[in-house]
């Protein structure tokens, strides 16, 4: 562990970087240097200019991450951050270890075609975080070059996280894209700000799962004809959540076939190009099981509500896969409930275009604290009992909805009733088992709840009763900046 | 692989004024994707639509032509990876070296063999 200098303008890596004036030249070597738990302090005017592919990997562990700063040279060591520092290669940049960095611009200057132009977190195929503050990553020209987030395991399942704090992620072609492999937050920042925008910004890998949750980003450069993830890459698999993002116009949020159940589902949680005080909060989900999305002109007369937008529904579109057994979920609607030992009901109103939905097409499914003694819930429903059980029609309904666009409108109730034996959460939400079907669901569950908030999960909670305090506010309201 | 038929499926007015709209696109092997967008109110989604068609095939080109992602080795690190997974002595792990720098392998396959 050690406290190393870097500055490409007068340092030399035979030097042992213990002060500026013995300043290493290279990040490599002053990662070295370093060691676990060590610090480089990286001067603001550091220029370094690698060789054809450069590799830096940190000696720190888990517990003794490797920190490397850029900070103004004028004190020794740095009392203010910079962010100018830069570091590029011909070829390719790629990550190892456990590190952390701050304010370095990471750049390739390579034409070459379909080149991974960076790895930024476990090149080596083992455990490793890399943890990014203020950086940008910028790849270099080649049609189809990608910049992989974390590289995976070759072939076993090592830990593997990629963080980025208000970083900018850059492309030279639009035929570029990030690969999202392992863990994967991103916070801030922004994408394509300049350069080329990708098609589609990211394209998972084969045999490769990630997660990737990306918050507060401003991806408003990908407007018409782009999409946020490309869904069809074979053998791919993982989960890619976007919340309180500002979009592009017109953008897509998915490309391509859902290659199966185990494929990318995508969920977008408050991102839209529009003001919500207009648009209302914007809510997508895209899995092998069809789509997900908030309606804002089909809408129930009374129901949900988030005093912006004057109401808003679910709209659920299966795909041609949906089966008994592997229906199209909704987002949880869920309220808190001080009941217990006595039955509550619980009801999801619904409409369609001329479809009458058997219970075998389409069931509610509640969640509550149905034992005593524990937080253990129990799922409800008013689902047919098995696939081979005679299907019945679902409760019809004489609710009033606005129905534009809908031919024959069929309406419907599907209902249930819990039995609560402790006091929490009662989460209900629509099944749709017909296939290529599309049906509108009110996330106003609770009669006499004031209104209905979309939480950064993207379910809907519905609120107790306005009031002049804080009582009748969202629990978790959308709008929030969460660094996970 | 061409895409063979092209059509909106979906086009709602939302309440901001914008267009809530969903293409369906059928490639001519069956499978079937849809594009969903919200569109200005003045959008021309056949325009749109139109669009998308090159764009959807130049993805699955590309797609088809990528290589799998694979990390940049260099015999040196993997050959210290081969080290820490075999326990062999030094003298074994040049070796190895040798034999990577030798046959001349792409990074890719230092990749498969160190994995």
């Amino acid at each position: 562990m050690a406290t190393t200098y870097l500055r490409s303008t007068d340092g030399l890596d035979v030097d042992d970087g213990s002060t500026w004036a013995l300043a290493d030249a290279t990040l490599a070597a002053a990662l070295t240097a370093a060691g676990a738990s060590g610090r480089v302090y990286v001067s603001q005017a550091h220029a370094e200019t690698g060789g054809a592919t450069l590799t830096l990997t940190s000696s720190g562990a888990a517990g003794t991450v490797t920190e490397v700063i850029c900070g103004n040279d004028a004190a020794e060591p740095p009392t203010a951050v910079a962010t100018t520092a830069t570091v590029s290669a011909s070829t390719a940049i790629n990550f190892s270890g456990f590190a952390h960095y701050y304010g370095i611009s990471f750049t390739s200057t390579s034409a070459s075609g379909s080149l991974t132009t960076m790895v930024l977190c476990s090149n080596n195929a083992a455990s490793g975080w890399s943890s990014f503050d203020t950086c940008s990553f910028t790849a270099g020209s080649g049609a189809t070059q990608r910049i992989a987030l974390a590289f995976g395991g070759a072939s076993t399942a090592d830990d593997q996280r990629f963080t980025a704090v208000n970083c900018s992620f850059k492309f030279g072609a639009v035929g570029q894209a990030l690969i999202p492999v392992g863990h994967n937050t991103i916070v801030g920042g922004s994408f394509a700000p300049t350069g080329s925008v990708p098609t589609a910004l990211f394209s998972p890998a084969a045999d490769r799962f990630f997660s990737l949750d990306v918050r507060g980003a401003d991806i408003s450069t990908l407007g018409s004809g782009k999409s946020l993830v490309d869904v069809s890459v074979a053998s791919s698999s993982g989960y890619a959540r976007f919340v309180d993002c500002k979009l592009g116009a017109s953008v897509s949020v998915t490309t391509g076939t859902h290659i199966g159940q185990g494929g990318v589902t995508v969920e977008l949680i408050n991102c839209d190009s529009s003001d919500p005080s207009t648009a209302g909060y914007r809510y997508v989900k895209v899995d092998y099981q069809g789509e997900v999305r908030n309606e804002t002109t089909i809408k129930r007369t009374g129901g949900a509500n988030d005093n912006n937008t004057g109401g808003f529904s679910r709209r659920m579109e299966s795909s041609a896969n949906t089966r008994f057994f592997n229906p199209l979920c909704g987002p949880w609607f869920k309220f808190w409930n001080e009941t217990t030992g006595s039955a509550v009901d619980v009801a999801i109103e619904v409409v369609t275009d001329n479809v009458t939905l058997d219970d075998d097409e389409a069931w509610i499914e509640v969640e509550a604290l149905t034992n005593s003694g524990y937080p253990y819930a129990s799922i409800t429903t008013d689902r047919a009992a098995d696939i081979l059980a005679t299907p019945a029609a679902q409760t019809s309904s004489s609710e009033t909805w606005t129905t534009t666009g809908l031919t024959t409108p069929v309406k419907q109730k599907l209902s249930t009733q819990v039995t609560p034996q402790e006091k929490g959460w009662i989460r209900a939400r629509v099944c749709l088992a017909k296939a290529s079907t599309t049906l509108y669901a009110c996330p106003k569950i609770k009669s006499d709840s004031a209104y209905q908030w979309m939480d950064e999960t993207g379910a809907v909670v519905n609120s107790p009763a306005a009031s002049s305090g804080s009582g009748g506010g969202p629990l978790i309201g959308p709008g929030r900046l969460v660094r996970a | 692989m061409p895409i063979t038929q092209s059509i909106i499926v979906h086009d709602l007015v939302q309440a901001d004024g914008r267009r809530a709209i969903r293409e369906r696109h059928v490639w001519d092997d069956g499978r079937v994707e849809f594009v969903s967008y919200l569109a200005a109110e003045d959008t021309d989604v056949n325009v749109h639509l139109a669009e998308q068609v090159p764009i959807l095939e130049a993805r699955d080109a590309a797609t088809a032509s990528l290589p799998r992602p694979e990390a940049v080795f260099t015999a040196d690190e993997a050959a210290a990876v081969f080290a820490a997974q075999t326990k062999l002595d030094a003298v074994e792990v040049e070796k190895f070296k040798a034999a990577l720098v030798s046959a001349k392998k792409t990074t890719k396959e230092i990749s498969e063999v160190i994995s």
